[in-house]
């Protein structure tokens, strides 16, 4: 049991005033556990933030779209195509793909479903239909054209993955064979402790009131809340290396690129009504050969406050993943470390780094060094 | 014949029986379709591949704590400056740019299961579980599960240890009775309420997902006065539990 499998990373990060992910009502989100209200951010919110950063590191953005048609056309009408000749293009795009019951083009010109791909393969589809001018000009003004282009190929870049789809997948039963299992699994950060909203009664200042008339020019009410977060996700190093064919260059990267952005990103919601531009107090990284583990257990029992909540929340990690070892001895664990606002050592998380730097460098080459030899 | 104990615990769960795009709806108890989920994506078993090799497995779930429900508001495209585009190259008019998906799931809740079944069949997805091939949760992906899953891999009866010996994280108040709810996979006379439910995976194919239908009882049975145990006492006796069955 050398392989390392998987990469739990555990957070603990301070939020003052804020509202990062709201329900309908605009309230924050919340759960109920050991029968205590916390405050919650949905996986999906902090997962998205998360993703937009990754693409921003890695500098290869992938777009979601039904408009692979129109941007196939506009590429080539850069190129000094006809508008016709383009349009044919684009459909020609989506013809050559459609197997049965796969890719369809809808009365407006879009695909039927969703696309994912990376920016890049836009160009590499007008790319190929610059190859095949000639004979998708032929199809200009044709009721129900043939596929003009090689159907391997277009399935092959509708398929192309970058890094971002390597790491979070991709949901396509349209295309055969596009179907990316995502590797990150990232859960709801919760607050260790209860916690009630507060409720933001405010007005708003009506500037241009007569001298004679008082009162606001708007009433209303805004919840927020403020907590100590724990969030946690899992890499599957296996399938992230399988994704990539092996790479275990691009692993590294997009391992390293993953846990930045996990410590770092936060959700948008309200930030500009707060501000709450935190980082964590603590990141706890394992590298392990048998199973993922979650500790959110350790705060199954609502932390109590005292000197705050973000102390004993450190602590009670520390003293949950010790206990958990005890019980399940170390030999899944492969490397684990931490980093940390406090002085004060903790037991039970691993070797205590000086920076989340550090720690990801770390964690990075735990993760993926072993498997190269 | 011996069993498997699992206990399913974390701070959210969910077990959809009829979910479509937008309405995401659970049950109250994990579900067969979800439990084999779980049990074939940590034996590496890629979607579309035969199932049968689940079909022997009977599944007992005890109700340890039903948990909050909770319903989670979830929008797709509220991000996009204009809203969501259309094919055309025109917008999705303001009102209606986001999609809105409401997801259903189990906060607080905890269940024990006695998984019965071949005993070869049940070695193999024992050790899967001590290393699964991908990541597992309870019904959705956004929800690990507490450690430990796996209690016992060699359980002699383990519908007994539900009732027997495997800890409840509750504390019994007043004039509680030491009972619990247990899920049953057949239609019994005694039970409190039958069921049926569409949660028999005959293929989880991505283009091609089917289920039967089976019948369910729910029945509150007597369990021993000893296992309510709350707070830190319940660790202990959960790692008891363990210890004595010495199978991980």
């Amino acid at each position: 049991m050398t392989t390392p499998r998987y990469l739990d990373v555990h957070i603990l990060q301070t939020v003052p005033f804020a509202n990062l992910n709201r329900d309908d009502l605009g309230s924050p989100k919340s759960l109920v556990y050991g029968g205590a209200t916390r405050t919650r951010v949905s996986s999906q919110c902090w997962k998205r933030a998360v993703r937009l950063d990754v693409e921003r590191a890695i500098g290869d953005p992938a777009v979601r779209t039904r408009r692979v048609p129109a941007e196939v056309a506009a590429r080539l009408q850069d190129r000094g195509w006809s508008e016709e000749a383009a349009i044919a293009a684009g459909a020609q795009v989506v013809l050559s793909a459609n197997k049965k019951d796969g890719l369809k083009l809808e009365d407006k010109g879009g695909t039927s479903v969703l696309l994912y791909l990376p920016r890049a393969a836009l160009d590499a589809l007008a790319d190929l239909a610059d190859e095949h001018r000639q004979a998708i000009e032929q199809t200009v003004g044709v009721k129900k054209p043939k596929a003009a282009l090689p159907v391997d190929k277009v399935g092959e870049l509708l398929s192309e993955r970058n890094g971002v789809i390597n790491l979070f997948g991709r949901m396509l039963a349209e295309l055969p064979g596009a179907g990316v299992a995502g590797v990150v699994q990232v859960a709801h950060a919760f607050t260790t402790h209860e916690v009630a909203p507060e409720i933001d009664f405010f007005t708003a200042v009506d500037d241009c009131l007569p001298e004679d008339e008082v009162g606001s020019g708007h009433m209303n009410s805004a919840e927020f809340s403020a907590g100590v977060f724990y969030r946690y996700a899992s890499l599957d190093l296996v399938g992230l290396r399988d994704n990539l064919g092996g790479d275990l260059a691009m692993a590294e990267e997009l391992t390293k690129a993953f846990l930045t952005a996990f410590i770092s990103s936060l959700p948008t919601g309200k930030q500009t009504a707060s501000a709450a531009n935190t980082l964590p107090d603590l990141v706890h990284v394992a590298v392990r050969a048998d199973r993922p583990i979650s500790f959110a257990a350790a705060f199954e029992a609502p932390v109590r406050a005292e000197r705050g909540l973000a102390a004993p929340s450190r602590e009670q990690l520390s003293h949950h993943a010790g206990r958990l070892e005890k019980l399940w001895n170390t030999t899944g664990i492969i490397d684990h470390a931490y980093a940390c606002i406090d002085e004060k050592p903790l037991t039970g998380l691993g070797d205590p780094m000086d920076s989340y730097l550090q720690l990801i460098e770390r964690a990075v080459t735990a993760a993926h060094g072993g498997a190269a030899a | 014949m011996s069993g498997l104990v699992l206990r399913l615990a974390g701070p959210l769960q969910s077990w959809g029986e009829h979910s479509v795009f937008a309405q995401r709806d659970t049950l109250r108890f994990p579900t067969r379709s979800g439990l084999i989920g779980l049990l074939a994506s940590a034996e590496g078993f890629e979607r579309g591949r035969s199932l049968t090799g689940y079909e022997g497995l009977r599944f007992t779930v005890r109700i340890d704590r039903p948990g909050v429900r909770l319903l989670d508001f979830h929008t797709i495209g509220g991000g996009m400056s204009r809203g969501v585009p259309r094919p055309d190259g025109t917008q999705r008019p303001q009102g209606t740019a986001t999609m809105v998906t409401r997801r259903q799931y189990l906060s607080d809740a905890v269940f024990t299961v006695a998984v019965e079944g071949p005993d070869e069949r049940l070695a193999e997805i024992a050790e899967a579980l001590r290393q699964p091939r991908w990541q597992p949760y309870l019904g959705r992906r956004s929800c690990p599960p507490d450690q430990p899953l796996l209690l016992s891999s060699t359980a002699a009866d383990p519908v007994a240890d539900l009732r027997t010996r495997v800890p409840i994280a509750r504390a019994l108040r007043g004039s509680d009775q030491p009972e619990a709810e247990f899920v049953t996979e057949s239609a019994e006379e005694t039970a409190d309420s039958v069921t049926e439910l569409a949660d028999v995976p005959e293929s989880f194919s991505r283009c091609d997902r089917r289920y039967r239908t089976r019948a369910v009882s729910i029945t509150t049975q007597a369990v021993a006065d000893g296992l309510f145990v709350s707070g830190a006492a319940f660790w202990d006796c959960l790692v008891d539990y363990i210890g004595e069955e010495g199978a991980r």
